[in-house]
């Protein structure tokens, strides 16, 4: 059966191709508007968008770069992910940010941070504080924290963010998380309309155009979905899994291969959308933020306890029905590789197959890394007939 | 993943070699006091802990940074894990077992060796089972903040996460530390079924103000010309400041440490036979290759006169009437921790301490397998070169691990850049 192209996840693509200086970063800045970098999800966009800013999240590209120039800097004991945001630094990719935010996050993060404000003429206006453990002390301090980088982005570029401008931010980006839910709603049919490539092509422009146009753009993806008939089919239905994955390349490569990518863990994947801040309600905006990025929603890998965590993977693959789950580890990615083990053999038990693949970040599907997915979707489907 | 039997044949064989290796030192050679306390408080330390094994009392294992006066104020025994159990794993020359260990549950060779090794340690099943594992995040390291996880899960046992903050001199970074501390002690008092006591905490923290006080003058001594330390002394007097915190055992090792090098000053001897550098060490040198730092004093005239990392505490003297807070704030000016935090922190301090020793380049102890340090590596070399002008070595190691560098191929690298160092020192006369 043919596959109906849905117009508003090309024009997704359509953005996505022009990264890093996307045409809708160009057009905004234009008008005179500011662009303010950041590269870890702990960064509440709100935060920037409150401000009157465009939020653009700084990853690498869509491909595997040669990082010789980040290797410098950076040396190959920071992962690939990091040194790419770097290499396209370097190479003047991200010059036209206006500032960028920083956070605590995890060694590549902040280690990044640091090393692009004594290089690069970016200016970095403060790296946020942010905790590892889930508990309400952490997330006071974390609310405190995000107070101060409040005052920052005021102070830096003359403007005044207001709770009610918060609040109204905050809305905004509960409006896409509850789109994300829809849509990753839909792909727990048993032939869902979407594959996972065409996912993360709309996950990645989420954060690489204004908001305002974002959500529409959304809007009518999972209505056009909904319209087009599609009905895709698959030897297996599979997870995926890793710190960051921006490279919907990959994902077209293991769909290739006859598997349904029908869900994921992965921080510019459902980790990015899934805890709502309607769900953590309090009466300052801050704290809202502050107890949605520490909630036990989707916890990220480097949070203290790690059972949250565990026990949302356990369910996810439940209810989205997989057969089996690919863990893509960054090599040098300590947070994920220490957590890996944590519940790694409970999805076995629970008879849903792991693939544990070494991937740099931007790898696509060639070579041993073929040959493995290959193999793992085909003892897949047989367990599927059997 | 759990672990169903405790082995504890290669823990005893520690104790035993432990005991040789100090025998052998001290009919061998001139061992100074300090060194023979060592010895002593490191065997000490496993028997404490075994004996509350056999006895079926409760004891923990901690992470470094995780201050030992807790312990000291539950009066209960508790081992710091990375270095015991690189200990171990040296002692046993048991590397292959210990990471094939980790391995297999998924911590590959990436992962740091400090926290590789008591999970392969505890994989391996070599380790008693303590009452539960104390642990914290260090500011920023990603292994420090995750590996006792597993090492829970591998024994079941319960852990207690000490959530550090990144910009921990604030008077907010301060108040959460408190808070945090405040439920460790319950932590460790549901563990142990005791409490807390309060005057033995403080009386800990009393001993520990003494520590620090002799340890600030020992960092006065290294810059002195000729040198009186010996480069193996920083991680003996690091292992003991860690273990011993808050008891009077350790106070005694420091004293008779700084008795011993302040003897040499005064009688203007250096530690090394034949001085001819003075260079500045950075982080922590290869902890399995030890002898490595004889052959720079004995066949290359290296004195380290300048090792920020361990010995550049901050001025401020802990508080006992304010145990807790005072423990929180002792963070910020502790040494070491300023390589786990802000990039310009740690700069500023090595710049400072640079200068003050007047070190004529700077060797970095780089573990390779160290983010925190490996993104540093290039702007420690510029900076020093920039606001000192001293030239910087940066040598891949491993702190634990000797398989990924090789003794030979770094010597060959140090040679090599104390040739040109030489060179260039004739060439500025
Ligand atoms: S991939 Fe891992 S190490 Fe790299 S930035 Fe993300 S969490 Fe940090
Ligand atoms: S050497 Fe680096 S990675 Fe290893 S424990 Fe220390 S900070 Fe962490």
């Amino acid at each position: 059966m043919e596959i109906k192209p849905v117009e508003a996840i090309e024009e997704a693509m359509r953005v996505n191709a022009t990264f890093p200086y996307t045409d809708p970063s160009r057009e905004w800045k234009e008008k005179g508007g500011k662009v303010v970098g950041y590269n870890c999800i702990f960064i509440p966009e709100e935060l920037i968008h409150a401000a009157g800013m465009l939020p653009f999240r700084i990853t690498g590209d869509n491909k595997e770069l040669g990082l010789d120039n980040a290797n410098v800097y950076l040396y190959t004991s920071t992962c690939s992910y990091i040194r790419s945001c770097f290499e396209l630094a370097l190479g003047g990719g991200f010059d036209f940010l206006d500032g960028y935010l920083s956070a605590s996050a995890c060694e590549g993060v902040q280690r990044l941070g640091e090393v692009w404000s004594a290089y690069l003429k970016v200016p970095m206006l403060m790296t946020l504080d942010v905790p590892r453990k889930i508990n309400q002390r952490c997330k006071e301090f974390y609310r405190d924290d995000l107070a101060t980088m409040k005052t920052k982005l005021e102070e830096q570029y003359g403007v005044k963010i207001t709770d009610e401008k918060l609040w109204a931010s905050i809305k905004l980006y509960d409006e896409t998380r509850a789109l994300f839910h829809e849509l990753y709603e839909m792909r727990k049919a048993e032939n869902p309309p979407i594959y996972g490539s065409e996912v993360m092509e709309l996950l990645n422009a989420a954060v690489r155009m204004p908001r305002e146009e974002y959500n529409p753009l959304l809007r009518r993806a999972i209505q056009g979905l909904k319209v087009s008939g599609r009905q895709l089919t698959g030897k297996t239905r599979v997870m995926v899994s890793s710190s960051v994955l921006n490279n919907a390349e990959f994902l077209r490569g293991v769909e290739r291969l006859g598997a349904l990518v029908v869900t994921d863990d992965v921080c510019t994947g459902a980790r990015y959308f899934w805890e709502p801040a309607s769900e953590n309600m309090a009466d300052d905006p801050l704290q809202v933020l502050a107890n949605r990025a520490l909630g036990t929603g989707f916890p990220c890998p480097r949070t203290n306890p790690p059972v949250h965590r565990t026990e949302r993977i356990l369910k996810m693959a439940e209810d989205w029905r997989v057969n089996g789950l690919i863990a893509l580890t960054m090599r040098n990615c300590a947070p994920y590789v220490l957590d890996l083990p944590m519940w790694k053999s409970k999805l076995e038990e629970k008879g849903i197959s792991v693939l544990d693949l070494d991937i740099e970040y931007g790898g696509t599907v060639t070579g041993p890394a073929r040959i493995r997915i290959e193999a793992f979707v085909e003892m897949l489907s047989m367990q599927a007939v059997w | 993943m759990n672990v169903t039997q405790i082995d504890m044949t290669g823990y005893d064989k520690c104790i035993a070699a432990l005991e040789k290796i100090k025998e052998h030192r001290m009919s061998t050679g001139p061992i100074v006091k300090g060194e023979e306390l060592y010895y002593t408080l490191l065997i000490q330390l496993f028997r404490e802990v075994r004996q509350a094994w056999d006895e079926g009392k409760p004891f923990f294992l901690y992470e470094m940074s995780i201050p030992n006066e807790l312990f000291v104020g539950m009066g209960v025994p508790a081992m710091e894990y990375d270095m015991i159990c690189g200990s171990m794993t040296t002692l046993l020359r048991a590397h292959e077992a210990v990471y094939g260990a980790a391995l297999k549950i998924g911590v590959r060779e990436e992962i740091c060796s400090a926290q590789r090794t008591p999970i392969g340690i505890l994989a391996k099943g070599w380790f008693p089972k303590p009452a539960g594992i104390v642990y914290t995040n260090l500011d920023q390291c990603d292994n420090c903040a995750q590996s006792a996880n597993i090492m829970g899960q591998l024994y079941d046992v319960p852990t207690y996460f000490l959530n550090r903050p990144f910009r921990w001199w604030s008077e907010r970074g301060v108040q959460m530390m408190v808070g945090e501390f405040e439920d460790a002690v319950a932590f460790l008092e549901e563990r142990t079924g005791r409490k807390m006591d309060w005057n033995k905490l403080k009386e800990a923290i009393e001993i520990s103000v003494e520590q620090v006080k002799i340890i600030r003058e020992i960092h006065k001594l290294l810059m002195v010309k000729p040198c009186p330390v010996r480069a193996r002394a920083a991680s003996f007097a690091h292992w003991i400041k860690w273990s011993f915190a808050g008891r009077q055992e350790g106070l005694d090792y420091f004293r008779a440490f700084r008795d011993e090098v302040k003897a040499l000053a005064d009688k203007g001897l250096g530690a090394v036979p034949n001085e001819r550098f003075r260079l500045m060490s950075l982080f922590t040198p290869p902890q399995n290759q030890m002898k490595m730092l004889d052959w720079l004093e004995h066949d290359k005239g290296v004195a380290l006169v300048s090792e920020p990392y361990y010995f550049r505490v901050g001025p401020w003297d802990m508080d006992p009437s304010k145990p807790l807070e005072s423990l929180s704030r002792q963070y910020y000016h502790e040494s070491y921790y300023r390589f786990y935090s802000q990039m310009e922190e740690y700069l500023d301090m090595i710049v400072q301490d640079a200068k003050e020793s007047g070190a004529q380049a700077a060797l970095n102890w780089f573990n390779s397998k160290c983010r925190m340090g490996g993104a540093m590596s290039k702007i420690v070399k510029d900076t020093l070169a920039d606001k000192v002008g001293i030239p910087t070595l940066t040598v891949d190691v491993d702190l634990l691990d000797p398989s990924p560098a090789s003794e030979k191929r770094t010597k060959e690298r140090i040679e090599g850049f104390l040739e040109s160092l030489f060179t260039d020192n004739v060439a500025a006369a």
